[in-house]
């Protein structure tokens, strides 16, 4: 067992993957150049120098260009993993994922595989309106593509290593003050929650959730940093007498609905609490599952916590308040007593 | 004086009603307070009472009509008085008939008619939990109070109405062996006189008098609105029956023994009135004839007291014949106090072991 970042979990199950199965490589850009970052946020830090620029392949700036190599490489029995420089890159790639990777097993009646895995880190940080976007609702609404949301080191690693043994294309969504990225790419403001990881060979089954904290009186579902907004927020509660279950789904599609619709049938008080902004969002997917199969056990509406309906603004006094705060976490919660 | 019938301001989103009917024709007696007319809102139906007493006249809209809010469609004029001189257009009355009309008629007609539209107009808010809560638990809910976001009621609401609930409590049951000696003598000289009384229209006179003394005491004031009345048990082909004999300490004895006969006769052919059930004071029961000595008598009505009276038996000694029966008393301790029943008891069986008491 040792105590890792989410960044150093992640190249360690690629590195056990790129072991394990010669047909894995990585490519993207500036993920193994000398000297490097090992990508934007040292993911790949030094795994060319034990796998080679064969395995670990940078490519031109063109997210076309790594989305093309990517799918055709998955269709033809490799197993790539593309590193995504931002998330808010991947609408340059919709065609190919949307069109192609995720339509390829149906319309090929199920003769063809493309057991793709595209990393892409989200969230705001400081970077303005193209570099901090939360896009991982766009992908949930998109059939044939799994989503996964890892926000624990331990599922960072297990969740990459069943992304990568998975036959579908599957898209893993960091957050980017998660992710403990040291140096040059360190982080302002980031929680870099380090965790306890497994040395031996272990993954995380794709379409679990976790229950991060038990309550009986409301649940909170986040995702990746609102999780643990909502735990800040679930103390500041507790003090009041209000005991939160904080649900983190880690996978969004395939989403683990039976734990949120028990966990909402013992407590009566959903709230849903994600970065991407509100208007059809995720929350709302999760709301309506919740007021279609659990509506006689809600003793308060549902609320929804989002990020504003705006692009995510680039000073940060705006940035904070266009997020969705401890504090706006805290008011949709007391709204339900 | 006349008064106008007008149509209820429902609310400040309200301004057109449909008339679905009138209760009263042009021409009829109407009574202050009786239902009128009924009217329908996008929501909800409700009745409009008649907001004077006398002859209705000049309707000038009918059923199906789509009217305006504070508008006339009536005029109710008092007897002899004559019909007032037609003035305008009735159902089409603008600002300066309609604030006539308000100080005229809001006295009666405005706070009735705000209650409801309360109710109407906002609905009762309940969470589908409690709801379910509520209803798996057979409570009714629409009378709490919410406190939940918006004033909804949700499950903590339901839940300390529920702590609220007195537990049910068993029935008690007090039996008394009384002397029933005089009863008999008088029952036989009344008879003498050509009447077909019985032990149970004894007993009717007996209680009505007991619980007049004891009014308040056995049972809430309001069992007592509508006049004193008492259940009797009797038979029907299949089974027992509770049938209301009204206003029984009004009654003289010849009434009494009419009126239970014709609801025995009623009974046998399965033609009883059972309505006024839930108003009695009290119930008597007699198994007498049925050879029971004491019993515990049970009925579905359970706020009041419930007399049980047993066989009559006969001794007989050197010194004459005596008569005795058992008399009990059932009652539901959360809803009557020890203290009233056990008086109750006294002062039924001291009227019966000296029923000349029951003329005082």
């Amino acid at each position: 067992m040792a105590l890792m970042t989410i960044a150093e979990a992640l190249r360690e199950g690629i590195r056990e993957e790129m072991r394990r199965d010669p047909t894995v490589f990585c490519l993207g850009e500036d993920i193994g150049i000398s000297g490097g970052f090992g990508g934007a946020f040292t993911v790949t830090l030094g795994l060319s120098d034990e796998f080679g620029h064969d395995r670990i392949l940078d490519t031109p700036i063109s997210e076309i260009g790594i989305a093309g190599v990517a799918i055709g490489a998955a269709m033809t029995g490799m197993r790539p993993i593309a590193d995504v420089q931002y998330g808010d890159f991947l609408f340059c790639m919709m065609d190919q994922l949307a069109n192609q990777a995720a339509k390829m097993t149906y319309m090929s009646g199920g003769t063809v595989k493309v057991p793709l895995v595209m990393r892409a880190p989200v969230g705001s940080t400081r970077r303005g309106s193209q570099h901090a976007q939360s896009l991982e609702a766009f992908f949930t609404h998109i059939p044939g593509l799994k989503v996964l949301a890892p926000s624990t080191a331990y599922d960072a690693k297990g969740l990459l290593k069943s992304a990568v043994r998975d036959e579908n294309p599957v898209l893993i969504f960091e957050h980017k003050l998660l992710y403990g990225s040291k140096g040059g790419r360190s982080e302002k403001g980031a929680l870099s929650p380090i965790g306890e990881v497994p040395d031996e060979d272990y993954t995380v089954p794709i379409g679990k959730g976790a229950i991060r904290r038990a309550g009986k009186d409301v649940t909170i579902v986040g995702k990746l940093m609102t999780v643990y907004r909502a735990l800040e927020a679930a103390e500041i509660l507790a003090a009041e007498g209000i005991e939160a279950e904080v649900i983190d789904p880690r996978t969004l599609v395939p989403l683990d609905k039976e734990l949120i619709l028990d966990s909402v049938r013992k407590t009566g008080r959903l709230v849903v609490v994600e970065e991407d902004n509100l208007t059809h969002g995720w929350g709302a997917e999760i709301a309506a599952i919740v007021a279609e199969e659990a509506f006689f056990y809600l003793d308060a509406p549902i609320k929804r916590v989002a990020s504003l309906d705006t692009p995510p603004p680039f000073a940060p006094p705006m940035e904070a308040y266009y997020l969705p705060s401890i504090e706006r976490i805290v008011t949709a919660v007391r709204a339900q007593f | 004086m006349a008064v106008d019938v007008m149509v209820p301001p429902l609310g400040t989103t309200v301004d057109t009603l449909t008339l679905i009917a009138w209760y009263r024709n042009e021409g009829d007696t109407v009574v202050k307070g009786d239902p009128l007319f009924c009217v329908e809102t996008d929501k909800a139906t409700l009745d409009v009472e008649a907001p004077g007493s006398g002859r209705l006249i000049r309707i000038s809209a009918k059923a199906g009509d789509v009217v305006q809010t504070l508008t006339r469609i009536a005029v109710i004029v008092g007897e002899g008085e004559t019909t007032p001189a037609a003035d305008t257009k009735l159902t089409t009355l603008h600002q300066p008939a309609a604030a006539r009309i308000t100080s005229a008629v809001a006295p009666t007609l405005a706070p009735k008619v705000r209650a409801i539209t309360d109710q109407s107009r906002n609905r009762i808010l309940i969470s589908p939990r409690a709801k379910r809560f509520a209803q798996d638990r057979n409570l009714e809910w629409k009378t709490l109070r919410g406190t939940g976001p918006e004033g909804a009621i949700v499950e903590r609401d339901v839940r300390d109405a529920l702590k609220e609930e007195p537990a049910a409590q068993s029935p008690v049951t007090l039996t008394s062996e009384v002397d029933a000696t005089e009863l008999m003598l008088l029952l036989e000289r009344i008879n003498h006189l050509g009447t077909a009384a019985t032990i149970d229209d004894l007993m009717l006179m007996i209680l009505a008098q007991a619980l007049s003394e004891a009014r308040g005491t056995n049972c809430p004031d309001e069992a007592y609105d509508s006049g004193l009345h008492i259940g009797l048990t009797v038979e029907t082909k299949e089974d027992f029956v509770v049938a209301p004999v009204l206003n029984v300490d009004t009654l003289s004895l010849r009434t009494i023994v009419a009126e239970t006969a014709r609801i025995r006769d009623a009974a046998l052919i399965g033609n009883i009135d059972t309505a006024d059930v839930n108003q009695i004071a009290a119930c008597i029961t007699n198994l007498g004839s049925f050879c029971v000595d004491t019993f515990t008598p049970t009925m579905p009505v359970s706020q009041c007291p419930l007399i049980g009276i047993g066989r009559i038996k006969r001794h007989t000694s050197a010194q004459g014949d005596s008569f005795s029966l058992w008399l009990s008393l059932t009652y539901d301790p959360s809803k009557i106090r020890a203290l009233a029943a056990a008086k109750l008891v006294q002062t039924v069986v001291t009227t019966i072991e000296n029923p000349l008491r029951a003329l005082l």
